[in-house]
C-alpha cells in the first residue's frame, strides 16, 4: 500500500483547500508535536500538557503536515454559554447570533474538512448555560476552571457521545487564561481536551468579541481545529 | 425535558458542587484529570502499600506496557499501587498553573520521566498521601523557588513517589507510556551514597503459552560499599509452573543480571502476580512481574516466544513507541495486532526486541515471521530504507545479522521468512529487528506472527 503522506498547510485546510486524506500513522513522540508545530500555535496548558490556540497576532504561515491523527468524523457541536453576563437581556440576542452563524458554518466547513473524513457538523438542539457566576478570582477564567465546570456538568451524566465537541462561549467581559497565555494579548480562541469519568471532553473556548464577524471567525477556526485535531497530535 | 428546566438543573448541579467543595480548593487552581488518583482520594487508594517502597529505574518504568484504558478513579496494579524509589537527576522544574511542581527526571542515558508534587491545599484531607506530599513540597521549597517557567537544576536526587499513568498530551519529559511519580512523597537532594543494592525485572510482564517457556532479565545494581552476592527467588507461581534463574544468584559485589526462565507446564491459564526477590548483604528488595498464561496455542509446547503475534498488545516485546498497534492502514497478517516500523517519510528509526532463552535440551531452533514492505520509493537500485534482523546476546551484542531488507524488497501482502537458530541453543538471545528510514519517501516494514519453534 502506498502510504506517502499528504502534505498541506494548516492554512490551506482552514481556508478550504482540497487535499487527500492521509493514512493513519502510529502516534509520534510528544516532543515531535511541539518541535514541529506551526510557531506560536501550540502552548503549555494549565497542567503542563499542550493545547492549540488561535493566536491574536497573525502568525507567519508555516507548513504543517497531517500525520493521520484522529478526527471527529461526525461532529455534533454543543454550545456552552458560560458566565453571568449571559443573563443580561441585551446579550441574549448575541447568543442567537453566534448559534445561527455556527449552524450556517456546518455546511460550508464540510467542503474543506471532508478530505479528512469529517461530515458536516450539526448543532445540538439546546445550548448548555452555566450562569452560576463568574470565576472566583477576578474577571478571567482559567482553563482548569473551565475543565472543572465541564467535568461537573458532564462527568456524571453517563458515557459521552464520542462525536460531541463543546464550544464554550465566554460571556462579554469575561477573559480567559491558558497556562501563561491570556486572551487579551495572546489568543482569540483555543481548543483542548480533558478526560472525565464519562469520557474525553473535546472543547473549544471562545471569548466574546464585540465584532461579530471576528467572533464568528474565531469560533469557526477553533472549532475546525478541534474537529480535525482533537487530541492535538494529528498536525505538526 | 424542556431546555429551561435543563438549564436550571445544570445550574443547580454546579452550585451544589461548588458549595460542597472545601474552601481551600476554591481558593486554588487544582488539577482535574485523574486528580483523585494523583492525590490519593480515589477508590483504590487503600491498595497502595505505603509501608514499603521498591527501588526501580527510569528505564524499567518507561518500559511498562501502556494501559489500553486509564480509569478516572481507580488504580492499575501494581504500577499505581506501589511506592517507587528512583535515583535520578532532577533536570528541570516548573510551577504549573494547576499548582503542581512539575519535575523532569533523567537517567544517565537521557531517558526522562515526570514527577509531580501537588500543592497540599489541593489534596483532600483524607488522603493518606497528604503528609508525604506536604513533606516533599517543603523539602523542595527549602531548596528551590519554582515559577511558571522551567528552571534548570541538574542535581542528583533520590525521589520517592507513587506510580501514576497520565494521559499523553505533550508534557515536557513525559515517558512514552505516560508513567509518572505522582505524587512525590519524599525527595532527597544530593543523596549520600548508601550501601545497598537495587533490583529490577524486564520486561515487567510476560505472556507465555500454556506448556511453553518465557524469560525475563533480572538486573541488580549496587551503591556505596555494598559487596555481597545477591540470592534470587520468585514467588507467586501458579501450581504446575516452575522457574529457574541462570545464574541462580548475582555474584559479589552484587551487580549483574540473571535470566529468569519460567516454564508454564500444566499451570492453568490466567494472569498471576509474581514477586522476584533478591537477598544479600542483609538487604532484601523485590520487583513485581506479571505472568499471563495463554490457553492452548502453544503449538504443542514447541513455540517459545511470548506474544508472538502481538495479539496481547505491547507486552513481552521492547518496541519503539507506537510500533505495536492495530491500525487498519497496515493490516495484520492475522488477528488485529502487528509491529509496524517506520513509514514516516522522514529520518526515523524503529525497533522491536524480545529476549528468549533456548534451553540446551533442544536440538533445533527455527525462527519464522511474516514480513510486508511497502514504500513510496521508486528506485530499483538503491536501498534508502532498511530493516535489519539480528540475533544479539542478552547484553545487546550482535551475534549475527540474519538478513537485511529494504525498499527494494517491497511486496504486496506478506511473505514468510525463516532462519535457523540452532547455533544459539543453550543461550539467552535477543531477537532484534531495527528499521531505519531516510529523510524522504516512506517505507513501512510490517512484521507479524513470529514463531521460534524448538525441538
Amino acid at each position: 500500500m502506498n502510504r506517502a503522506f499528504i502534505l498541506a498547510t494548516l492554512a490551506l485546510v482552514l481556508t478550504g483547500g482540497s487535499v487527500s486524506r492521509a493514512a493513519e500513522k502510529p502516534q509520534p513522540p510528544a516532543s515531535a508535536i511541539l518541535e514541529n508545530a506551526p510557531r506560536g500555535t501550540v502552548v503549555f496548558d494549565d497542567d503542563g500538557g499542550r493545547a492549540q490556540i488561535i493566536p491574536r497576532k497573525t502568525v507567519p504561515a508555516q507548513e504543517a503536515t497531517y500525520h493521520g491523527g484522529p478526527v471527529v468524523s461526525q461532529p455534533t457541536v454543543q454550545a456552552v454559554f458560560l458566565g453571568n453576563d449571559w443573563r443580561k437581556q441585551g446579550n441574549r440576542a448575541k447568543e442567537a447570533e453566534i448559534l445561527s452563524a455556527l449552524r450556517r458554518e456546518g455546511g460550508s466547513s464540510a467542503k474543506s474538512l471532508s478530505p479528512y473524513g469529517v461530515k458536516p457538523w450539526e448543532l445540538a438542539g439546546q445550548p448548555i448555560e452555566d450562569l452560576t457566576g463568574d470565576p472566583l478570582r477576578g474577571t478571567s477564567i482559567s482553563d482548569l476552571e473551565i475543565q472543572t465546570r465541564l467535568d461537573g456538568l458532564l462527568g456524571g451524566a453517563g458515557p459521552l457521545e464520542a462525536g460531541t465537541v463543546y464550544v464554550v462561549f465566554l460571556a462579554p467581559g469575561l477573559g480567559s487564561t491558558l497556562g501563561p497565555q491570556a486572551t487579551d494579548r495572546d489568543f482569540v480562541a483555543y481548543h483542548n481536551h480533558v478526560h472525565s469519568a464519562a469520557g474525553v471532553i473535546h472543547y473549544a473556548v471562545v471569548p466574546y468579541d464585540g465584532d461579530l464577524s471576528r467572533w464568528v471567525a474565531a469560533a469557526r477556526q477553533s472549532l475546525r481545529q478541534t474537529v480535525i485535531n482533537p487530541e492535538g497530535n494529528g498536525w505538526y | 425535558m424542556s431546555s429551561s428546566v435543563r438549564r436550571v438543573i445544570l445550574a443547580c448541579v454546579f452550585l451544589l458542587a461548588a458549595s460542597l467543595a472545601p474552601p481551600d480548593l476554591l481558593a486554588q487552581s487544582c488539577g482535574v484529570e485523574r486528580w483523585s488518583v494523583k492525590t490519593g482520594t480515589d477508590a483504590d487508594v487503600g491498595k497502595v502499600n505505603l509501608s514499603s517502597s521498591t527501588s526501580n529505574t527510569i528505564l524499567t518504568m518507561r518500559g511498562w506496557p501502556t494501559p489500553s484504558t486509564i480509569p478516572a478513579n481507580n488504580r492499575i496494579s501494581p504500577y499505581e499501587t506501589t511506592v517507587w524509589v528512583l535515583n535520578a537527576t532532577l533536570v528541570e522544574y516548573k510551577l504549573e498553573s494547576d499548582s503542581d511542581y512539575h519535575l523532569v527526571l533523567s537517567d544517565a542515558s537521557g531517558n526522562t520521566l515526570i514527577a509531580e508534587i501537588p500543592l497540599p491545599a489541593c489534596v483532600g484531607s483524607g488522603s493518606p498521601f497528604l503528609a508525604g506530599i506536604t513533606n516533599a513540597r517543603n523539602e523542595f521549597n527549602a531548596r528551590y523557588t519554582p515559577t511558571g517557567s522551567f528552571q534548570t537544576a541538574n542535581i542528583p536526587v533520590k525521589i520517592t513517589g507513587v506510580g501514576m499513568f497520565d494521559f499523553l498530551h505533550g508534557q515536557t519529559g513525559v515517558a512514552p507510556n505516560g508513567i509518572e511519580l505522582h505524587p512525590v512523597l519524599d525527595i532527597v537532594f544530593n543523596p549520600t551514597t548508601t550501601t545497598d543494592f537495587s533490583l529490577s525485572v524486564s520486561p515487567s510482564s510476560l505472556t507465555v503459552a500454556s506448556g511453553s517457556n518465557g524469560s525475563a532479565t533480572v538486573t541488580t545494581s549496587i551503591s556505596g560499599s555494598f559487596n555481597s552476592s545477591v540470592a534470587l527467588s520468585v514467588s507467586g507461581l501458579p501450581s504446575g509452573a516452575s522457574a529457574t534463574f541462570s545464574p541462580t544468584s548475582i555474584a559479589a559485589p552484587g551487580s549483574g543480571s540473571s535470566t529468569l526462565n519460567i516454564s508454564t507446564g500444566t499451570a492453568a491459564a490466567g494472569t498471576y502476580s509474581l514477586t522476584v526477590t533478591g537477598t544479600g548483604g542483609g538487604k532484601t528488595h523485590t520487583a513485581p512481574l506479571t505472568l499471563t498464561i495463554g490457553s492452548g496455542g502453544g503449538g504443542g509446547g514447541s513455540q517459545i516466544l511470548a506474544n508472538p503475534g502481538f495479539e496481547s498488545g505491547n507486552t513481552s516485546w521492547t518496541a519503539s513507541s507506537g510500533v505495536i498497534n492495530t491500525s487498519s492502514s497496515e493490516p495484520a497478517h492475522s488477528g488485529s495486532w502487528k509491529a509496524w516500523m517506520d513509514g514516516y517519510g522522514t529520518t526515523h528509526t524503529d525497533s522491536i526486541l524480545q529476549q528468549v532463552a533456548i534451553f540446551s535440551s533442544h536440538t533445533t531452533a527455527t525462527l519464522t515471521f511474516w514480513l510486508h514492505i511497502d514504500t513510496a520509493e521508486t528506485t530499483t537500485t538503491t536501498q534508502y530504507d532498511k530493516l535489519t534482523v539480528q540475533v544479539r546476546n542478552s547484553s545487546g551484542t550482535v551475534l549475527k545479522t540474519l538478513a537485511t531488507y529494504s525498499n527494494l524488497n517491497h511486496n504486496t501482502g506478506y511473505a514468510q521468512k525463516t532462519f535457523d537458530l540452532s547455533a544459539y541453543i543453550g543461550q539467552t538471545i535477543q531477537i532484534y529487528l531495527v528499521g531505519t528510514e531516510d529523510s524522504q519517501k516512506q517505507t513501512s516494514f510490517v512484521v507479524d506472527d513470529f514463531a521460534l519453534n524448538v525441538q
